[in-house]
C-alpha cells in the first residue's frame, strides 16, 4: 500500500484519454486498467475519477453512452472523440516535454 | 467557456433531474462492478458489498464532488438558493410584504429625487453646442456684485452689430397675455423673441417656420410660434395648426410654427406657452407707462427686459468677449460684462445657491429614508431569529459552509430589494404626480419639468435595489456568520438562551431608526414652524379671509374710462353680495427700485428695497383692517386736482423720517406725464405694514388716492370675505364673467395663500420630511415593539423563576422598559448629532426659526420616546404574568 501514489495533478485526464483511445470503456473498467498498467502504483479514487470523466465529457473529448458490460450489467461507456484524440496528442507532447526537462535536470544536477 | 462545455451545461440545466439520475446510475454501476469483482475472488456477497462501499469512500460525498466540479455548478446552487429563499419568504408573507413596502418607499423616493435633480441640474438645454452659448450679463455698478441679465433695449443693437458674437438673439418673457383660439380667451405666458432666436440656439422647430425679419418689426402683422406643451394642451396637437388664426391680446395672430418637444425656453423658472416677435411687445403688452424701446421723448424710464443670448465662435475666448463688450460704449453701458453659459443660466441667478442647498437637503433626506428602509427590511428578515438560528445551526451541523448560509440570506435580501424596486416604479410615478404641486427654489415649477418614468428612473431604481441588497447583506450576513452551532441547538430546546448576537443587531437597528426618524421629523417640524412664522407676519388682522387678485382690462380693448365703468359696476354688484363683507379697488403703479433715488423734502435719497406706489380707493384701509397710526386717512377732498397726498407704510415712514414722525414730509413725484412739472406729494398718514412677500419683511409703500393717479384700465380687487374665502372668490369670478365673459382675471388668492405659495420649497420639504419621517417613526415603533417582545420572551424562564421566588410587578417587567429607554435614549442622542450635522443643509429654508430649535427637537424627541415606551409596555406587562409551571412544562 505504501508505494501507491496519488495521480499527479493534471495527468489523470491524459491517462484516461489514453486508456479509452484503444476501445470504449466504462468507469470501473478504466480504473482497473489504470491499476494494471501502473502495477498498482497509481491510486485513483472514485472521488477523482468521476469528476475527471465528467470534465472529459463536458469538454467534448469523449462521448458517454450507456451499454451492457462483460458481466451483464448496465454501464456508461466512454469513447474518445476526434477532439479527444487531438487533446490526447497535445497532452502527450506536453508530458514528454516536461519529463525530458525534469530528467535533464535530475541527471545534470 | 468552450462551446462543448456550454452545450453540456445547458443540456444539464434543462434536464436537471435526468443528469442527477445519470450520475446516480453511473455510481451504482461502478459499485456493482466492484462488488462483482470481489464476489468472483471468493468473498461472500454481504462482505463484498461492505468492502466495496468502504473502498468507494462515501457515495454522497463523491456525487457532491462531481456536482461541484460541473460547469455552471454555481448556477445550480443559485437556483437552489433562490428557490429556497422564495419558499422561506412565502412562509412569512406579512413580513415579506412589509419589507418590500419599506424598500419600495425608499427606492421610489430615491428614484424620484434623482430624476428631479437630473432634470434641474444635469440635463442640459436642448440646444446645439450649448458650450458656445452665453447669456450676456452686466454689472452696472462696480460696488454692487449683482449681475443683471435683463437690459434696456439699446444694448441689443449695440452688441448685435459689434460682431463680438457669431450670432446674437434677444428675448424677454414672463408676460401673461389673453389668448383665444376657438373658445374664450385664457391667459398664456408669452416670450418675445428676436427673429433669429431659434436659429441662434440651434433649435429646429417641430412644425412650420420661425420668425422672419419682417415679422419682427413694430406694428407688423402678429405671428406666433407655439410651445410643444401649449400646442398639445390648447390645440390638441393639431398637425394643421400652422396657418391658423388666433387672437392674442385682442389682436389677430397667425400661427407659423411649433417648437420641438423638450424645448421650454431658456429658464427653468418659466415655460412660455407662445413665442411672439420681440418687437411686438409694445403692441401686445399694454402697460402704458412701460417704455420698452427706451424711447427718448417720454418721461418714463426705459424698462430693462431684454435678455441677450450670444453664440461665440468655436474656440473663441469668453474673457476676451467680455472685455470687448466692456469697451463697446463705456459711457452708455459702463460696468463689467459677465457671460454665463446657458445651461448655468437656466437656473435663475437668485436660486442657484438655493438649488444647491435644496439638492443637499433632498439627498440627505432620501439617503436617510433609504437607510431606514434597508434597516427595516434587514430587521424583518431577522424577526424570527429563534427559528432561523435553529435552522442555521442545523444546516451548519450538516456541513453546509457558513458562506453558503450567508449567501442564502443575501439572496433573500436581493429578492426583497428587486421586488421593492419593481414596486418602486409605479410608486415613483405617483410621487411625480405628488411633487408636481410644488415649486423648487427660484420658482422652478416642478410640473413644467415634465418628469416621467424614463431610463434614468429605472436605472436609479436598480441602483437603489443594489444599495438595499448590500446593506441587508452586511447586516443579515453578519448575523449568519455569528451563529454558534452549540448555542443555537441548545437554544432550540428552550433552555436559558444566549441571544446576545441577535438582540445586539436588533438594538443597533432600533438605535439607527430612532436617530433617523428624529432627524426627519425635526426637519419637518422646523419647516412647519417656518410656515407658521410666515403666516404670523401680519398680526392684528385676519389674512386668511383677505382675497386679492389683479384684473387687467387693457388686453380686452377697454379704455381707462370704460374700465372705470366696469369696476364701478363690479363693486356695486359685489358690495350687495352676502359672502363679501367689504370690497376695495387698488392699483399697482410701479415703484422706485433701490438703485433709483426719491427726492424727499428736496433731498434725493436711496432706499434699501423697492418703494411701491399703490393707488387705493377710500375703502381700502377699512377692507384690509389697517388702522391709521398717525396723521389722517384719505377723505373725499383728496380727489383729482386737489393737493397730492400719500399715506405710507410704517417701515417706509420710519426710514423717511429717520425714526421720527413722517407726517408732513414732502416727496417729489418720480414718474409724471409729459407736459407738466412733477407734483410734490405730502405724507398725511401712517398705516401698519402689510407683508405679502416673505422676502420683503419691511414693505416700503406709498398709498395714494386712485383719483390722483393717471387713469388705467387695470385694478387689483381686494375683498374681505364674510366667512368663507372660497365662496367669496367664486362670487367675484361669476360677477366678472357676467359683466364680460371674455375677461379672465389673475388668480384670486388670500394673502395667506400668497405667502404659502412663496414658501413652496418649505412646504415641499415639510410634506416630504414629514411623510418620510412618519414612515420612519412608524418603523421605529415597530422595531421597538419587536425588540421588547423578543427581550421578554428570551428571559421568560428567568422571570418565571423570580416570580416563583416572590418577585412582583415592576421588578419583573421593568428590565424591558429600561432596555427600551436605554436604546431610545441612545438613538435620540445619535439623532441629535445627525440633526446637528444636517443643520447647515436646512438652514437656508428656515424662516425665523433656528436649525437647532430646542422646542422642536424636544417635542419630536418626546413624541418618539413616548411612542416607543408605549408599545414596549405590552411585552413588559406580559413578562410579569409568566407562570413557572407552564414554562417548565414547555421545556
Amino acid at each position: 500500500m505504501n508505494n501507491r501514489k496519488d495521480v499527479l495533478q493534471g495527468t489523470l485526464d491524459l491517462l484516461i484519454l489514453r486508456v479509452i483511445s484503444r476501445e470504449p470503456m466504462h468507469g470501473w473498467g478504466i480504473m482497473q486498467r489504470l491499476r494494471n498498467l501502473t502495477e498498482d502504483v497509481f491510486q485513483v479514487t472514485p472521488g477523482s475519477l468521476f469528476p475527471a470523466l465528467q470534465r472529459i465529457e463536458e469538454n467534448g473529448w469523449a462521448l458517454g453512452e450507456w451499454g451492457v458490460s462483460e458481466n451483464n450489467r448496465r454501464a456508461k461507456y466512454y469513447s474518445i472523440t476526434k477532439a479527444g484524440r487531438k487533446q490526447l496528442a497535445r497532452e502527450e507532447q506536453d508530458w514528454k516535454l516536461i519529463t525530458t526537462a525534469v530528467s535533464k535536470v535530475l541527471e545534470g544536477a | 467557456m468552450g462551446w462543448a462545455r456550454f452545450r453540456s451545461m445547458l443540456r444539464r440545466l434543462l434536464r436537471a433531474r435526468s443528469a442527477e439520475q445519470a450520475l446516480d446510475d453511473e455510481v451504482q454501476s461502478y459499485l456493482q462492478h466492484e462488488i462483482d469483482a470481489r464476489i468472483r475472488s471468493g468473498i461472500a456477497p454481504q462482505e463484498a458489498r461492505r468492502e466495496a462501499l468502504v473502498e468507494f469512500g462515501g457515495v454522497e460525498q463523491v456525487k457532491e464532488v462531481v456536482r461541484e466540479a460541473r460547469t455552471g455548478a454555481w448556477l445550480d446552487h443559485l437556483r437552489q438558493d433562490v428557490g429556497y429563499a422564495i419558499r422561506r419568504l412565502a412562509r412569512r408573507p406579512r413580513t415579506a410584504i412589509a419589507s418590500i413596502t419599506a424598500l419600495a418607499c425608499g427606492i421610489a423616493a430615491a428614484a424620484a429625487t434623482w430624476s428631479l435633480l437630473t432634470a434641474v441640474l444635469l440635463r442640459p438645454l436642448p440646444v446645439r453646442t450649448p458650450e458656445n452659448l452665453f447669456i450676456v450679463g452686466r454689472r452696472p455698478v462696480v460696488s454692487d456684485p449683482t449681475v443683471r441679465d435683463s437690459h434696456i433695449y439699446p444694448l441689443y443693437p449695440a452688441v448685435r452689430d459689434s460682431g463680438i458674437f457669431e450670432a446674437l438673439a434677444a428675448g424677454g418673457g414672463g408676460y401673461s397675455v389673453p389668448v383665444a383660439a376657438a373658445s374664450l380667451p385664457t391667459p398664456g405666458m408669452a416670450y418675445f423673441a428676436s427673429h433669429d432666436f431659434f436659429s441662434t440656439l440651434g433649435v429646429r422647430l417641430a412644425l412650420g417656420r420661425e420668425f422672419r425679419p419682417e415679422d419682427d418689426r413694430r406694428g407688423a402683422r402678429l405671428v406666433v410660434v407655439l410651445s410643444d406643451r401649449y400646442w398639445r394642451q390648447a390645440f390638441l396637437a393639431d398637425p394643421n395648426v400652422v396657418g391658423r388664426e388666433i387672437i392674442v391680446s385682442g389682436r389677430r395672430a397667425t400661427v407659423v410654427g411649433v417648437a420641438p418637444r423638450g424645448f421650454r425656453g431658456l429658464s427653468l423658472a418659466e415655460a412660455p406657452d407662445l413665442y411672439l416677435p420681440l418687437h411686438a411687445i409694445a403692441d401686445v403688452v399694454e402697460i402704458p407707462v412701460n417704455n420698452f424701446f427706451a424711447v427718448a421723448n417720454t418721461r418714463s424710464s426705459p424698462v430693462a427686459w431684454i435678455t441677450l443670448i450670444g453664440r461665440l465662435r468655436d474656440g473663441s475666448d469668453k474673457a476676451q468677449a467680455e472685455a470687448r463688450l466692456a469697451n463697446l460704449a463705456p459711457d452708455q453701458f459702463g460696468g463689467t460684462f459677465v457671460l454665463t453659459n446657458v445651461n448655468r443660466a437656466a437656473i435663475p441667478e437668485a436660486a442657484r445657491a438655493g438649488m444647491a442647498q435644496f439638492t443637499r437637503l433632498l439627498a440627505f433626506t432620501v439617503g436617510l429614508l433609504l437607510l431606514i428602509a434597508c434597516l427595516t427590511a434587514a430587521m424583518l428578515l431577522l424577526i424570527q431569529t429563534e427559528v432561523r438560528r435553529g435552522e442555521f445551526a442545523m444546516r451548519l451541523a450538516l456541513g453546509a459552509p457558513r458562506a453558503r448560509i450567508a449567501r442564502g440570506v443575501v439572496i433573500e435580501g436581493a429578492l426583497l430589494s428587486v421586488a421593492g424596486a419593481i414596486l418602486a416604479v409605479p410608486a415613483t410615478q405617483w410621487l411625480f404626480a405628488g411633487i408636481q404641486l410644488f415649486e423648487a427654489p427660484g420658482g422652478v415649477r416642478i410640473d413644467l419639468l415634465e418628469l416621467s418614468i424614463d431610463e434614468s428612473v429605472l436605472l436609479a431604481a436598480a441602483g437603489g435595489a443594489v444599495v438595499a441588497t448590500l446593506v441587508i447583506a452586511v447586516v443579515a450576513g453578519m448575523f449568519a456568520f455569528s451563529v454558534n452551532v452549540q448555542d443555537a441547538l441548545r437554544g432550540r430546546t428552550g433552555f436559558a438562551t444566549q441571544r446576545l448576537t441577535a438582540s445586539r443587531t436588533r438594538s443597533m437597528l432600533v438605535i439607527g431608526q430612532v436617530a433617523a426618524s428624529l432627524t426627519l421629523l425635526a426637519g419637518a417640524g422646523l419647516l412647519g414652524r417656518s410656515l407658521i412664522a410666515a403666516l404670523s407676519l401680519n398680526p392684528g388682522y385676519d389674512t386668511s379671509r383677505l382675497v386679492t387678485g389683479g384684473v387687467a382690462l387693457g388686453p380686452y380693448g377697454y379704455s381707462p374710462e370704460q374700465a372705470a365703468g366696469f369696476f364701478g359696476e363690479l363693486r356695486q354688484r359685489l358690495s350687495n353680495n352676502p359672502s363679501i363683507r367689504s370690497i376695495s379697488m387698488t392699483l399697482f403703479r410701479g415703484g422706485m427700485a433701490p438703485s433709483g433715488k426719491l427726492v424727499i423734502d428736496g433731498v434725493p435719497r436711496q432706499f434699501p428695497s423697492m418703494v411701491t406706489f399703490t393707488g387705493v380707493d377710500q375703502h381700502y384701509f377699512s377692507t384690509v383692517g389697517l388702522p391709521i397710526r398717525a396723521g389722517r386717512g384719505f377723505t373725499s377732498y383728496d380727489r383729482a386736482g386737489a393737493p397730492r397726498v400719500t399715506i405710507v407704510s410704517e417701515s417706509f415712514g420710519r426710514l423717511l423720517s429717520d425714526g421720527g414722525n413722517p407726517v408732513g414730509r414732502r416727496i417729489t413725484e418720480p414718474i409724471y406725464p409729459i407736459g407738466r412739472p412733477a407734483d410734490v406729494i405730502e405724507v398725511i398718514g401712517v398705516v401698519p405694514d402689510v407683508i405679502t412677500s416673505i422676502r420683503t419683511l419691511e414693505p416700503l409703500v406709498m398709498y395714494m388716492p386712485l383719483e390722483q393717479l393717471p387713469a388705467s384700465s387695470s385694478r387689483i380687487v381686494v375683498l374681505r370675505a364674510s366667512s368663507d374665502s372660497a365662496s367669496a372668490v367664486r362670487e367675484t369670478m361669476s360677477a366678472i364673467k357676467q359683466l364680460d365673459p371674455a375677461v379672465t382675471p389673475q388668480p384670486l388668492l388670500t394673502i395667506d395663500e400668497r405667502l404659502v405659495q412663496q414658501m413652496s420649497p418649505q412646504r415641499f420639504g415639510m410634506v416630504m420630511l414629514g411623510g418620510l419621517g412618519s414612515v420612519a417613526a412608524l418603523l421605529t415603533v415597530l422595531g421597538a415593539y419587536v425588540l421588547a417582545e423578543s427581550l421578554a420572551t428570551s428571559r421568560r424562564r428567568e422571570i418565571s423563576i423570580r416570580a416563583a421566588l416572590g418577585g412582583t410587578g415592576w421588578r419583573l417587567g421593568g428590565f424591558v422598559l429600561i432596555e427600551t429607554i436605554r436604546l431610545v435614549g441612545v438613538g435620540l442622542a445619535l439623532g441629535l448629532v445627525l440633526a446637528w450635522m444636517g443643520s447647515n443643509t436646512i438652514r437656508a429654508f428656515l424662516f425665523q426659526v433656528q436649525p437647532l430649535d430646542a422646542t422642536t427637537l424636544a417635542v419630536v424627541s418626546a413624541l418618539i420616546f413616548t411612542a416607543a415606551l408605549a408599545v414596549s409596555l405590552g411585552p413588559a406587562i406580559t413578562a410579569t404574568r409568566v407562570d413557572l409551571a407552564r414554562v417548565l412544562r414547555e421545556e
